[in-house]
């Protein structure tokens, strides 16, 4: 099976520095649109990555537009304009904040619940059980690749289980797993440190692993 | 090292992880979509093109009229470098300095905002933040300027979202000073001027008299009067974790903490590292060893760290362990001290 990483990363272009970034602000600041959409352009995955964490994919998309909404009205506060990614980082955990406070009673998850005909199996004999919050559950800590319903049940039960992470292990995995950036691009986009970032994908890792297996 | 990912999982190179592979198959269905979906901006871009006489007059006139209006008003005071603090919106009758609040009252240092059981209230924090006021609650806005915003929360509950970069905005409270340090969180002091943390996203940090904590996203942390800031612990630790610490908070001596120290050193999970590195110059320094020892096992301490170092009060080192924890670096979550 070929690195679905390298693909994505030569799919979707390099990693660009903070100088470059920071010149795209400034053009943004006065008014320039296009630069603007740059940044919308390099910094989407790591906000759909962060705002996956705790909300639907249906509401995802309506709240990245607002992240970046808000980032594009309060573009003249950001004091430092290198340091636009931890800028964003922040203000979508703050939108997934106030999103999840609105949406207290709603039960989100998964965000494509199969129907009955190619729902979940419950039954332990065909590999899976259903936990206690109605996701299933690997019996015996395999994963077996087969048709598209499997995967589907898989995915939906690792979303599951990732979302139940720490937040430093939930946004990095997320970024890592689902959005396809590699750990250095992570760190740039986030602000944080490649320090952080490798400790958080490895035991992140480490903690999903157990529980998808437990 | 322990905490190194392989290299496929760090980027992409190397063997291949199959579970790693596994999950990069199956989760590819939530990724963003590539090309995103155009972004929706509003339209900020100048008057067009087709302007009446009529409408450049009016507009012309306003202009006039407002210069005029701010002519007559200007009392001479310095220019507000800030964005002052408002009432966004409330709910029941809160009032400032007893005099009933109504959405967009501006809070001015100084004043005194109360709700009662059954009012609330939403500020806006100059242009850094939001702070929701909860029933029962009085607060005193401090000081708003361009680089700091300082409030002082005497009883009650707020909870703040601040997206000002770290060591802005600050709450006082009886038993610690709360810093945001980049954060979203729930602060609550009671009666007795005893506080509770709750981080949602982001850090906090807490200090009082040189006593600090720095509590991470789904940690809490307790404050106490004379005492300042307890320990932080992750809200899925265990419960006999949290109420060890919560114990050791308090407890004074040997004696006192050794059955706490042996709840904590048996119930932490690598993800509570956090919690032993706190309790490092927290307990009695005849525990401190066990403390270090477990932390040395859930999270081994980087090269240059030594355990005798640490025991002997090393900043340095400890700073760097905490470093090794993945939790950002121990000069940025310092950086407020230095502002």
């Amino acid at each position: 099976m070929p690195h679905l990483l390298a693909d994505h990363r030569v799919a979707r272009g390099d990693l660009t520095s903070p100088a470059d970034d920071a010149a795209l602000v400034i053009a943004a600041r006065a008014g320039d649109r296009s630069a603007f959409d740059e940044l919308y352009r390099r910094y989407v995955r790591m906000v759909h990555g962060v705002l996956l964490g705790r909300s639907t994919r249906d509401d995802v998309d309506d709240l990245v537009q607002d992240v970046f909404l808000t980032a594009w009205r309060r573009l003249s506060t950001l004091r430092e304009p290198a340091a636009i990614g931890g800028w964003l980082h922040a203000i979508a955990r703050h939108a997934l904040v106030d999103h999840v406070r609105q949406h207290r009673d709603h039960v989100a998850l998964p965000d494509d619940p199969p129907d009955k005909s190619g729902g979940y199996a419950t039954s332990a004999s065909d590999g899976y059980a259903t936990s206690a919050c109605g996701f299933p559950r690997a019996s015996g800590g395999g994963w077996r690749p087969s048709g598209p319903d499997t995967d589907r049940l898989e995915a939906d039960r690792a979303l599951a289980v990732i979302r139940q992470l720490p937040e430093a292990y939930r946004e990095t995995l997320l970024l890592r797993l689902v959005e396809g950036m590699n750990g250095p691009e992570i760190a740039a986009r986030t602000g944080l440190t490649p320090d952080s970032v490798r400790v958080n994908l490895c035991r992140g890792m480490k903690l999903l692993r157990s529980r998808l297996d437990g | 090292m322990a905490d190194t990912p392989d290299d496929y999982l760090w980027d992409g190179t190397g063997d291949a992880d199959v579970v790693v592979q596994r999950l990069e198959t199956v989760l590819v269905r939530y990724r963003s979509a590539d090309p995103p979906p155009p972004l929706r901006l509003p339209d900020l871009t100048p008057a067009p093109a087709g302007w009446t006489w009529r409408t450049v007059a009016a507009v012309a006139a306003l202009l006039l009229l407002s210069i005029g209006v701010s002519w007559l008003t200007y009392d001479r005071r310095p220019a507000v470098v800030a964005e002052p603090w408002r009432i966004a919106s409330l709910l029941g009758s809160p009032t400032i300095d007893r005099a009933p609040a109504v959405s967009r009252t501006r809070l001015d240092a100084g004043r005194w905002l109360e709700t009662d059981r059954h009012s609330s209230a939403i500020l806006d924090v100059g242009r850094i933040g939001r702070l929701n006021v909860a029933p029962q609650t009085r607060l005193r806005l401090i000081e708003s300027s361009e680089g700091e915003h300082r409030v002082a929360l005497e009883r009650g509950s707020i909870e703040a979202q601040i997206w000002a970069p770290p060591g802005r905005f600050f709450v006082e409270t009886a038993s610690a000073t709360a810093i945001d340090l980049g954060c979203a969180y729930t602060l609550t002091v009671d009666d007795a001027g005893t506080g509770t943390l709750s981080v949602t996203a982001g850090w906090v940090g807490l200090e009082h008299r040189g006593r600090e904590s720095f509590i991470p996203a789904d940690a809490s942390a307790r404050t106490y009067p004379k005492l300042g800031p307890g320990v932080p612990t992750f809200d899925d630790a265990s419960a006999a974790l949290r109420a060890a610490v919560r114990a050791l908070d308090t407890a004074r001596g040997a004696e006192a903490q050794q059955a706490a120290v042996d709840v904590v050193v048996r119930e932490a999970r690598s993800q509570d590292a956090v919690t032993l590195w706190h309790l490092i110059d927290r307990v009695d320094r005849s525990l401190t060893g066990r403390v270090i020892d477990r932390l040395q096992v859930l999270a081994p301490a980087p090269p240059g760290v030594t355990r005798d170092g640490v025991l002997s009060g090393n900043r340095a080192m400890r700073d760097k362990w905490w470093e090794a924890l993945g939790l950002g670096s121990a000069a940025w979550w310092r950086t407020w001290r230095q502002k």
